[in-house]
């Protein structure tokens, strides 16, 4: 393709992508058309794109090209994936719930692995090593910092129920220990979700501000051009 | 199968762990493609019964078959030129799906400032307030102003010492939540696949 | 506010008071009110027709003592229809109201003979006179004589009237006739019952004892067999007579039930009349007479059930004269038209029914409920007055015609739209539960009922008068409100306006810089990834995984460049991942913004895996392949900003590779505090990460470069006292307004 007509391209782009900026913070004076256009563009490109990469990266890479070389390996999941359609037909829908079924069975073998493994063990291992000079050495407060991250973890696990709640869950002199445990486990949850939210609110104005920055940078072009 | 084969990666259940593991990726990419199908039959409706928002169903549909042409034709098997797709590449994922997307986080600022502007609006607790204090403190140790560095220390104790406990119990309570879903799904108390 | 009830039908506004709409005669009203209706007289009980079984329960027969002085003198049962001319004068007597003898002890007092005749037909006064003569002077023989009770033997309908020509005929005839019609009587209707029902009082009236033989002889339900005869006092009494003064023929009738005590059994005399008779004195019933009163008990359930015997009210005239005394009134009753199915002596409450009849009674308890009968014409009300009341179910109740109170089908309103337009006497849909509209007349609700009405009518008029678009008040939402949060939403606005304007407007457009306010902040996490990649020996194979899109993209390219620039300074083997379909690229996109296509400072090889979906089967597909391809990585690079996929990644790299191979982490901002946890200082699956724009310029300075991080890095100080700033106005505006509310 030409430069010329790739560098033209290139400037509609550019203006097409400020334009499309402009109509999204439009959003902040009101829902507007501009802004639903901008967002239902948005988000067929980006369904249609990721379809794509998925018929180039999976039906092409993983199915066409062993298929050539070697059909046994992939007619199951080809076979799976085609019954699998037939849930978007909610007369025959029943006929894909074998595919669904194997896709569950691994998804959750995989996802309860990686949690045993990753976090449950590790985390609870890290707990009891905060209070191992090895460890709490390192914190700024020491010794009291490994006491705090112990009651800290064990206190916020208390403020979870797995389990309906109860009227009289637990009786007699357990139960205002149980409360105050809990309220100490609220304490650190409000600290921890605050520093989530700090952070969240540091990553959004970093954003803001490359958008912003996007946008100016695309005014001095037309400015300079 | 898979499980045991994380747990003892031995008989040749590693071998069949990722051939079960690879079947399972083919048979994802296709519940993407359901998706798809799903997409179109919702806008498909509303655009042949003009239904309100027909246009925007039409904007949708149109940009979702244009969008998908680029990474189709980069298959090296279709010898389509590089120059033919790679500015429609550019033209679709740089200057509307990033701009777009980048533009749609960026609105997050205004809304959660606004969040934080209100807190105290209806709630009139101590957890509220130390909740503001934790906030403003990250916030002000995340970039300390020069004589303010200690405020960078104050950060990282609450991020490493208690934000880091409480957010270990809340990991470990979600683990323990998978754990148990998943554990459901084994024994069969639970089959989500049906009712999809 | 209006007061009136609209039309489902035409529309047309009504007042409220209404029942039916003034315009199409369509209800306004719901039949509601139907169970809060006056009780109504006990309808009149027409027999039912088209049953074979004894219908008449015994227990009338039983339970004379129900009967209560006064009742209206009621045909007996077989004497309900209309006497037709012609019919056995004796059967006229029968029903008519012959005064038993005064001495014949009653088991219930209450048992009577219709002493007096229906209203309908009272006895000419020529025929009165006519018998005046020849009975005068039984009348004097009589006096001495008790009242007694005497059976009244209902006698079945007959067809045919038996002209009584002469005296010397009538009496066989009346024997043969007996027999026939007896034999083809209903056996349903106790004859005696309707005696005992129309025997209020003590007979008054003097019946001669030949007469008294000659009366029904089934006995009443409250009389014993042997009262069932011919009242023993008659037969008593017979001898009293003169003999001048009764015929021969009279007399062989007298003798033989004077002699003969009724001790033989009845076979077809109900059991329970048997049982519970009361114990009258030896009425000795003639043999005939006995054998009469057999074969109805028999034929009960053979002949078709008849009610009371006709009452030849028509044919007075053809009574002999010495019969149409004005003491004997013969009860002449409007016949119905059809003569009733079922008679049942109204009034008379049974009591425990004869054991056949109890047998019956149980089956038709466990049969399913009878199905309601066609009704043939229109029954009097007086016919069904002698009927015992049957378990007729309550819906069934409801569905009771009233000839007299129905209004006429032709004065019934028109439906006047609808599906059944044009159609009279139409009923509503029904719903299950919902009771049947009959003919009744239109229900009239009482006060506290229309009140209720009124107030739902005026209530519901109202709500439909109500003009379209009337504002629905929102609660919970005051004027204030509305402005405060416009204020704060263009304070928080112009916030940011303002932040931008000062540093990125001013120093791009005017040349104003802001001085540095903040400086990057090292920290150890980003300290150890940068110990750990440098740390990375010839050969060494890493996995780095863009788990990121365009959305986080202005965020997190500030963190990957840095991260990408080191890793590909280092003779490395990078293999790029992604479980995310814009990941590779995003990876693309960085790549070549790096310059590591064809950079000298590159030192590392790499190869784009690409993208494959499920997150963490994904994840562990992608691991697996790598190490299937190029051997166990030495380290995972994740490039994300999102919990899950953070989580995923560490998870899957210690499952796979039993925590021998670290993860280093370039995150958001967001993501420090998840993070933590898994560096846990150093000693977790998390060997370092960067995250933020904070980390990125950290990265940075221990990179020894300076990038586009480290020039945001004053523009994000900035913003961040902004901020803040607002942050803490609207904690102290909301802390005040709230403790002002506390004191107000």
């Amino acid at each position: 393709m030409p430069g010329e007509l790739t560098d033209t391209i290139g400037y509609v782009g550019l203006l097409l992508g400020a334009g499309l900026s402009v109509a999204i913070f439009s959003y902040l004076l009101g829902d507007n058309p501009l802004y639903r256009v901008a967002l239902y563009l948005f988000i067929g490109a980006l369904v249609g794109y990721s379809f794509g990469i998925v018929i180039r990266d999976v039906f092409y890479q993983m199915v066409f090209v062993p298929l050539l070389q070697n059909p046994l390996v992939v007619v199951i999941p080809v076979v799976l994936g085609l019954l699998l359609m037939f849930k978007g037909f909610p007369k025959y829908a029943y006929i894909g719930n074998f595919s669904m079924a194997f896709l569950v069975g691994v998804g959750a073998a995989v996802a309860l692995a990686g949690v045993l493994l990753g976090t449950l063990v590790s985390q609870v291992n890290a707990t009891g090593q905060a209070l191992a000079p090895a460890v709490w050495t390192s914190l700024p407060l020491g010794f009291l910092d490994g006491v705090l991250i112990v009651v800290g973890t064990l206190s916020t696990l208390m403020v979870f129920h797995f389990a309906a709640p109860q009227p009289q869950q637990v009786g007699g002199f357990w139960r205002p220990v149980v409360r105050v445990i809990q309220g100490i486990g609220r304490i650190f949850l409000t600290v921890a979700l605050g520093v989530a939210f700090g952070g969240a609110l540091t990553a959004a104005i970093s954003i803001f501000i490359g958008r912003t920055q996007a946008v100016i940078d695309v005014v001095q072009a037309l400015l300079s051009r | 199968m898979v499980l045991a084969s994380y747990l003892m990666p031995a008989w040749g259940l590693v071998d069949l762990r990722n051939r079960l593991i690879e079947w399972a990726v083919i048979v994802a990419a296709f519940t993407f493609m359901l998706g798809i199908f799903n997409i179109l039959q919702v806008h498909g409706r509303r655009l042949s019964r003009r239904r309100s928002g027909w246009f925007y169903s039409l904007v949708l549909v149109v940009a979702m078959a244009l969008a998908m042409l680029p990474p189709i034709f980069s298959i090296p098997l279709l010898n389509v030129p590089e120059s033919t797709w790679m500015w429609a590449d550019r033209l679709i994922f740089d200057d509307i799906i990033t701009p777009v997307g980048a533009t749609l986080a960026a609105l997050v600022a205004f809304v959660l400032l606004a969040a934080a502007f209100r807190l105290l609006r209806t709630r009139h607790s101590a957890e509220a307030l130390l909740f503001l204090v934790v906030v403003i403190v990250t916030l002000l140790g995340t970039t300390p102003l020069v004589g303010g560095e200690w405020l960078a220390d104050v950060r990282y104790w609450l991020i490493t010492v208690p934000g880091m406990a409480g957010m270990r119990g809340l990991l470990l309570g979600v683990g323990l939540g998978i754990m148990i879903t998943a554990l459901r799904v084994f024994i069969g108390d639970e089959h989500p696949y049906t009712d999809l | 506010m209006h007061t009136a009830l609209r039309c489902p039908m035409c529309g047309t506004m009504n007042p409220v008071g209404n029942v039916y709409c003034d315009r199409c005669h369509a209800r306004l009203v719901p039949m509601a009110a139907a169970p809060s209706q006056p009780a109504e007289p006990e309808p009149d009980r027409s027999p039912i027709k088209g049953l074979s079984l004894p219908t008449i329960p015994p227990e009338h027969w039983q339970e004379p003592s129900h009967i209560q002085p006064g009742e209206p003198e009621e045909a007996p049962i077989g004497e309900t229809t209309e006497p037709q001319a012609g019919d056995d004068w004796l059967t006229q007597l029968r029903s008519g109201g012959v005064e038993g003898p005064a001495d014949i002890p009653a088991q219930s007092p209450e048992i009577e003979f219709p002493l007096e005749p229906s209203d309908e037909v009272p006895p000419t006064e020529s025929a009165e006179s006519e018998m005046e003569d020849w009975l005068a002077g039984l009348r004097g023989a009589a006096k001495e004589m008790p009242v007694a009770e005497t059976e009244v033997v209902a006698e079945p309908l007959e067809p045919e009237p038996h002209p009584m020509d002469t005296r010397e005929d009538w009496l066989d005839q009346l024997r043969g006739g007996i027999a026939d019609e007896i034999a083809a009587e209903a056996p349903s209707y106790p004859p005696e019952t309707t005696a005992a029902e129309e025997m209020t009082e003590p007979v008054e009236v003097e019946i001669p004892d030949w007469l008294q033989e000659l009366e029904p002889i089934i006995p009443s339900p409250g009389v014993s067999p042997e009262a069932e005869t011919v009242p023993p006092v008659a037969e008593e009494e017979a001898p009293a007579l003169e003999a001048a003064e009764m015929p021969d023929w009279l007399a062989e009738i007298a003798a033989p039930p004077m002699e003969a005590e009724v001790e033989a059994p009845m076979p077809s005399v109900p059991p329970v009349a048997e049982e519970e008779a009361p114990a009258l004195e030896a009425a000795e019933m003639p043999d005939w007479l006995a054998e009469i009163a057999a074969p109805p008990m028999e034929a009960e359930a053979e002949a078709p059930l008849v009610g009371e015997a006709e009452l030849p009210t028509g044919g007075l005239e053809e009574l002999p004269d010495w019969l149409k005394e004005p003491g004997i009134k013969v009860p002449t009753q409007a016949a119905p038209a059809v003569p009733p199915l079922v008679e049942f002596p109204v009034g008379v409450e049974a009591t425990a029914p004869p054991d056949w009849l109890a047998e019956l009674e149980k089956e038709a308890e466990i049969s399913a409920p009878p199905a309601v009968p066609a009704f043939e014409g229109v029954i009097s009300p007086s016919e069904t007055q002698e009927l015992m009341p049957a378990e007729i179910p309550a819906w069934m109740e409801a569905l009771r015609p009233h000839p007299e109170a129905a209004e006429p089908m032709d004065l019934e309103p028109a439906e006047a739209g609808g599906v059944l337009e044009g159609i009279r006497g139409a009923l509503p849909p029904l719903g299950i539960g919902i009771e049947v509209p009959t003919d009744q007349p239109p229900v009239e609700p009482t006060e506290e009922a229309v009140e209720a009405l009124l107030s739902r009518a005026q209530l519901l008029q109202s709500l439909i008068s109500q003009p379209e678009g009337t504002p629905v008040p929102v609660s919970g939402k005051r004027e204030g409100w509305e402005w405060g949060g416009r204020i704060q939403h263009w304070l928080i606005m112009l916030t940011l306006l303002l932040a931008v304007v000062s540093t990125l407007i001013l120093p791009q457009f005017m040349g104003f810089q802001f001085p540095p306010v903040a400086q990057p902040v090292d920290s150890p996490a980003v300290r150890q990834m940068y110990e750990v990649i440098e740390g990375f020996t010839e050969g060494t194979s890493v996995v780095v995984a863009f788990e990121y899109g365009p959305a986080e993209a202005d965020e997190l390219n500030l963190v990957t460049m840095p991260v990408l620039r080191h890793l590909f300074s280092q003779p490395i083997s990078v293999t790029i991942v992604t479980t995310r379909p814009e990941g590779r690229r995003i990876a693309e996109s960085i790549l070549e913004e790096v310059g590591v296509a064809d950079g000298e400072w590159v030192k590392a090889d790499y190869h784009i895996l690409g993208y494959r979906p499920g997150n963490a089967v994904g994840a562990s597909q992608l691991l697996g392949q790598v190490s299937r391809d190029s051997g166990s990585p030495q380290a995972v690079v994740v490039l994300t900003s999102r919990v899950v996929l953070l989580q995923q990644w560490i998870e899957q790299t210690r499952a796979q590779f039993q925590g021998q191979v670290p993860v280093l982490a370039g995150l958001s901002a967001a993501l420090e505090p998840v993070a933590a946890p898994y560096w846990a200082t150093g000693s977790g699956p998390l060997r370092g990460f960067a995250s933020g724009l904070g980390g990125a310029a950290a990265y940075e300075a221990a990179s020894g470069t300076v990038g586009k991080a480290t020039e945001r890095f004053n523009t994000l100080a900035i913003f961040h006292l902004f901020a803040v700033g607002t942050i803490v106005l609207g904690a102290v505006v909301y802390a005040l307004a709230g403790l002002g509310r506390k004191k107000s």
